[in-house]
């Protein structure tokens, strides 16, 4: 089966400084699968790339089986390729309501122009994130930082994303609210979702995910089971330093 | 042929030394100060009150101008750039009004007509064909000596130390136990001093008008933007580019056109490599 | 959902200001058309630079493209103004262009300067290229006017701007307005919500430059005259950055209300100092009221509203609703 999104052997370069080196990874349909490692070790970058945020110096991603190397990002996000940021990026002049919108909006200038009015439906999906109604008129500013990951989230799934790319989505966040967005997370696998996420926070990470692949220095080391692969030595040590 | 290699040295010396107090508060504040053609405006039309005027010594008139120029720059950063900090557009658009208002301020002491300003040394130096009037030479040796001590200030010097620590790091300079505000001050004073001493001999090649702010903020735009942010070498070498652009431009193409190139140039570098030819640049 | 209330500002605002002729003399109706043309352009203005927060420094280079333009082709070229003005206004849109390229690379204050290296490029080459077309710095003189005297003047100028401002504001209220807010705060997360960001940026320039063509092409037919200086100015480009920003950015009442304050202004101090002096004042009245309160005029009335209304409810009286 060929898998819904995937890197292939693909490496980049910042200057002399190799960020990934040949990095393959592949998520199928439906599946959770988790990217774990030490500080800098490539998989923010490995996102930006999948988003086409950073172009890589060499290999392909691939979605469905297509190519997409050098597709602008919009025209990804279009395809159902989401993410979310380490550092949440909301709208910050505009209420919630309007940030998840955003999301909601079609890519052409004719339908754009149309008057602004949220719909009913736009309502319904803001709560079934699990906004109220006072916090939709909210700002950003005003809200924790585990109502801002819930916002970038909205925002995404408003896109009408197949994949999302959960950059360290419990960072910052209480232990109530990890629960809250592992619930959803999970509700939303059920019907179909898949996901890649990045985590140091491996406890929280543990429930989700259905496969993981441990990076360090831009490559692979290790991939299998969350278990399995937090057992193999070469992670122990990659974390842990020389052990 | 060799004058105008002495010419294009010239010119060139005297871009250099008005772009380089733009390129110290753009450098330590990331903060684009259009007001700052109006310290070179300033600065001459000091040094004419006090010379040309009053009939001071010349001593005179260039205190004069270094301290008017070095104070009104601590008073814009104090009001006006302290205020909006953390907010480049609104410094940008602020210091561009204040710099149109302080020209009608001109206009309002010394009406708007053009007034002439006299060579710095009067003289001609006069060997075999070569012309090169004397206050051009002494423009370019000031130029140069400026240019050589603030280098020195700069890289060999606690408080050059300083100032690089605030411009990399604000944070890390706090916690240093630098104060940034003392810091900023003082490179601002700077600033505006030598744009005020630049004011002073760039007066004595055109004219004193009150527009004459414009075409020295874009020099120093021009090489800023082009040399590359923080790289004062490569400051040095745009400000001959854009030196020699002009005196070839004006002595073989037509004068009109001396700042076409120029201008054409910060366009290009701009859209083509935002980083400038020599940066480390970040935007 | 009709937004009955701001409609009954427009139409109070259309009609006091159509009455206007009836109640002053023509000298002050010929200020109040400086005013709408200012009105215009700082509405342009404010098109990209306050809303997609790509602050343009060289407004007054598409303005003088669209006034260039019909002069020469009518003027030169004895084109009947009915083709000269909306070619003018195709051109300037396409030359709109020029300040979109460099959009797609830099933002901020260096965008800002490209396009004042625009403005002062075009000065250079107005004065030189083709001086028996553009007139050389002399500029042209003795362009046709489409209606003479004041008052028909007033109601043309006035129902351009009418018709201008209804456009932006009927823009500002889609969607596309909204993505256009977007675009200002964070570019990046406007594409990964998965919208061009090339796209709306090339439409919000576009429109931008239509505003600045038609107003250009229209006050250089009721000036009669144009030369560089006193197109390419950053005398000019001062006064609309001012307008729009002294009224309030980001709103269409605000550029026009700051149109009409300076245009006034300026007129009020000409008994006392009667020069370019007054910018003086002018600019320090600028500078004090964008470093107090950046979003201008326009917050100043909506605040002072919004305390009177509590107040008239007995509600609240410490401070206005919020927003």
């Amino acid at each position: 089966m060929t898998p819904l999104l995937e890197m292939r052997s693909v490496s980049k370069q910042f200057g002399g400084l190799s960020a990934v080196t040949d990095l393959d990874i592949h998520v199928d349909e439906g599946e959770c699968l988790g990217l774990i490692g030490p500080n800098g070790a490539g998989k923010t970058t490995a996102f930006s790339i999948l988003m086409g945020e950073l172009e890589p110096s060499s290999g392909s991603v691939h979605f469905r089986g297509g190519d997409i190397t050098g597709l602008p990002t919009h025209r990804r996000v279009q395809l159902g390729i989401a993410r979310t940021y380490q550092i949440p990026r909301p709208f910050g002049d505009m209420s919630v309501l309007d940030n998840v919108r955003v999301g909601a909006m079609p890519d052409s200038v004719m339908r754009l122009l149309i008057p602004d009015r949220a719909t009913e439906s736009e309502w319904n999906f803001l709560q079934t994130v699990g906004f109220t109604a006072r916090e939709a008129s909210m700002l950003p500013g005003q809200l924790s930082m585990g109502e801002l990951r819930k916002l970038e989230l909205a925002r995404n799934l408003a896109t009408g994303p197949r994949i999302m790319l959960l950059d360290e989505v419990f960072a910052g966040l209480t232990v109530a609210e990890i629960g809250q967005l592992t619930e959803l997370l999970l509700q939303r696998k059920r019907d179909g979702m898949t996901y890649m996420v990045v985590s140091h926070d491996l406890k929280s990470l543990r429930p989700l995910v259905d496969r993981v692949v441990a990076i360090s220095f831009g490559s692979a080391i290790a991939q299998g089971s969350f278990d399995a692969v937090l057992e193999n030595p070469q992670v122990r040590e990659a974390y842990l330093g020389q052990d | 042929m060799l004058n105008l290699l002495i010419q294009g040295l010239a010119l060139s010396g005297l871009y250099a030394l008005i772009a380089v107090g733009f390129t110290m508060i753009f450098s330590v504040g990331r903060v684009l100060n259009l007001a700052y053609g109006t310290y070179i405006m300033l600065g001459g039309y000091v040094y004419f009150t006090i010379v040309q005027e009053q009939g001071l010594p010349k001593v005179a008139g260039f205190a004069g101008a270094l301290i008017a120029g070095g104070l009104f720059a601590v008073i814009v950063y104090e009001f006006l750039v302290r205020r909006l900090e953390g907010n480049p557009k609104a410094v940008s658009i602020s210091t561009l009004i204040l710099a149109v208002a302080m020209q009608a301020l001109i206009v309002l002491i010394y009406r708007p007509t053009s007034k002439s300003m006299w060579p710095v040394i009067n003289g001609v130096f006069r060997y075999e064909e070569i012309f090169v009037t004397y206050n051009v030479i002494v423009a370019t040796v000031t130029s140069w000596v400026a240019l050589g001590g603030l280098l020195i200030l700069v890289r060999y010097t606690q408080f050059g130390r300083a100032v690089r620590a605030v411009s990399m790091d604000r944070k890390g300079a706090v916690i240093s136990g630098i104060d940034p505000e003392r810091m900023n001050r003082a490179t601002w004073m700077i600033s505006g001093a030598l744009g005020a001493l630049a004011g002073v001999f760039f007066a004595t090649y055109t004219q004193l008008f009150p527009s004459m702010w414009v075409w020295p903020l874009i020099i120093a735009v021009a090489v800023v933007v082009v040399g590359g942010i923080g790289s004062i070498i490569g400051s040095l070498i745009v400000a001959h580019i854009i030196g020699f652009m002009e005196v070839v431009t004006t002595t073989y193409i037509a004068a009109e056109l001396r700042g076409v190139f120029t201008m054409l140039l910060i366009i290009i570098v701009l859209v083509m490599a935002p980083k400038g030819l020599f940066g480390r640049g970040d935007i | 959902m009709i937004p009955y209330r701001q409609l009954a500002g427009w139409a109070v605002f259309g009609g006091v200001m159509c009455l206007l002729p009836l109640v002053l003399p023509p000298g002050i109706l010929r200020m109040v058309i400086f005013a709408n043309f200012l009105a215009i352009f700082a509405l342009s203005w404010d098109f990209i630079s306050g809303r997609t927060g790509y602050v343009s420094f060289g407004h007054p280079f598409l303005i003088a493209i669209g006034a260039y333009s019909t002069a020469i082709l009518s003027f030169r070229f004895d084109w009947p103004l009915i083709i000269s003005i909306p070619s003018a206004v195709l051109i300037t849109v396409i030359s709109g262009l020029f300040f979109f390229v460099p959009a797609l690379r830099i933002r901020g204050t260096y965008f800002a300067l490209v396009t004042l290296a625009f403005m002062e490029l075009a000065y250079q080459l107005t004065q030189v290229l083709r001086p028996d077309i553009t007139g050389g710095t002399r500029g042209i003189s003795g362009i046709t006017s489409i209606v003479s005297g004041a008052v028909p003047n007033f109601y043309l100028s006035f129902s351009i701007l009418f018709v201008a401002a209804l456009l932006l504001w009927f823009l500002a209220r889609t969607r596309m307005g909204t993505a256009l807010a977007a675009v200002r705060m964070d570019e990046g997360a406007v594409t990964a919500s998965g919208l061009s960001t090339i796209r709306l940026k090339l439409f919000a320039f576009g429109v931008s430059a239509l505003v600045a063509g038609i107003g250009g092409a229209f006050y250089v037919h009721y000036l009669g005259s144009i030369a560089p200086r006193a197109m390419f100015d950053i005398n000019f480009l001062f006064q609309i950055l001012v307008a729009a920003l002294i009224g309030g950015s980001t709103t269409i009442a605000g550029p026009i209300i700051g149109a009409f304050f300076l245009t006034f202004l300026l007129e009020y101090l000409r008994p006392f100092i009667d020069g370019p002096e007054r910018f003086l004042i002018f600019g320090s009245v600028a500078l004090i009221v964008y470093v107090l309160k950046p979003n201008g005029i326009y917050s100043i009335l909506e605040s002072g509203y919004g305390l009177a209304l509590a107040r008239f409810r007995r509600f609240r009286p410490e401070g206005g609703p919020a927003k």
